[in-house]
């Protein structure tokens, strides 16, 4: 959906990156046993749409595929073994909390994908460009992505 | 106004002697960070038992410190030091407001710290230290040569510092915080 307001290349994150928003409500719903799916759908997004991950191969492939699948369950984790996460509450969603694993998220897909893009890509890395886009992009992409379903599955529950 | 002066004049204490004594593990490129950087601890610990208002003995705290480790003010790589310790100072503020703002806060509960709470807020300000240091240094420059080296090393020695500090202050001062109603 949001293809055409990505980059073509790995230095600059998509502004709007809803999978992200996609992967955290699926794993805060079912669990973390839909990794596996998760991890395919982003191999086939990666694979086929951005064509061999712009061409960087197995490099793009951990980056976006195993980074990108495991940062939200790492950030959940993260919340429910310090003891603050109550992400629904009678029955619905507690938005200070989703929102809150939504930035932890960001800025651990953020860093991770860095630490593994850094040096390694075929094009040349704007530090700043890169942690603002990725961040902003995982952080608008989530919050979007979540807010509408939520809303369109009430609705839909209404009706 | 007597509490505010004695409470910066501890924060500034905990932040100046925590930079000091690691002098020793200071490494001579910037883009790697001292690997236990206890003052995060101290720039954490000050506002959380003291509350925001100590932010001015901290940032003092870490401009001695770095005055006298460095010494010198006017050159580049002073300056952007400089930067980085009011980053230092400012990102314990900014995470506590977060997790207060997002209902994901307490930190003490009748006199017993809360470490889980604890924990994930070092964690959170390291991130985000890490992150502002990253818009503010040039990381293409001579002074930052490896910024993955940079982004792990700064992120890894602020979390352990910070742990570190903090569970020592709270186990040695646990007493005397308890009888000052400060947990």
């Amino acid at each position: 959906m949001v293809e055409s307001m990505g980059h073509i290349d790995f230095s600059n994150g998509n502004l709007l990156f809803l999978p992200m928003g996609a992967a955290i409500l699926s794993y805060l719903l079912f669990g973390y046993g839909v990794l596996p799916g998760v991890a395919i759908a982003n191999t086939l997004i990666g694979y086929t749409l951005w064509n061999n991950w712009f061409g960087n191969g197995f490099e793009g492939f951990s980056g976006h595929v195993i980074i990108g699948s495991l940062a939200p369950i790492i950030a959940i984790q993260m919340m429910k073994s310090f003891g603050l996460s109550q992400f629904f509450k009678d029955k619905s969603i507690n938005y200070r909390h989703v929102i809150f694993v939504v930035l932890l998220t960001a800025l651990l897909n953020t860093f991770g994908k860095f630490s593994l893009f850094y040096g390694i890509l075929q094009e040349d890395i704007d530090i700043v460009n890169f942690m603002s886009t990725y961040l902003i992009g995982d952080i608008l992409g989530s919050f979007v992505f979540i807010y509408a379903a939520v809303k369109l599955s009430a609705l839909l529950e209404k009706r | 106004m007597k509490q505010f002066i004695w409470f910066n004049l501890i924060a500034f204490t905990m932040v100046s002697v925590s930079r000091l004594i690691i002098v020793p593990f200071d490494h001579i490129n910037i883009s790697i960070a001292n690997y236990i950087w206890l003052p995060m601890g101290a720039a954490i610990l000050a506002p959380l038992l003291f509350g925001f208002k100590t932010f001015p003995g901290v940032v003092l705290g870490y401009f001695l410190a770095t005055f006298i480790t460095k010494g010198g003010i006017w050159e580049v790589i002073h300056i952007y030091s400089y930067m980085g310790k009011f980053i230092d100072s400012l990102a314990p503020i900014v995470s506590i407001m977060l997790m207060r703002f997002f209902h994901l806060s307490d930190f003490f509960d009748s006199g017993k710290a809360n470490y889980a709470h604890i924990m994930f807020l070092v964690v959170l300000s390291s991130l985000l230290a890490t992150l502002a240091k990253v818009f503010v240094y040039p990381m293409h420059g001579k002074i930052i040569e490896d910024p993955v080296l940079f982004v792990q090393s700064y992120t890894a020695s602020d979390i352990l510092g910070g742990i570190v500090f903090i569970y020592i202050a709270l186990k040695l001062f646990a007493p005397k915080l308890i009888k000052e109603k400060l947990i």
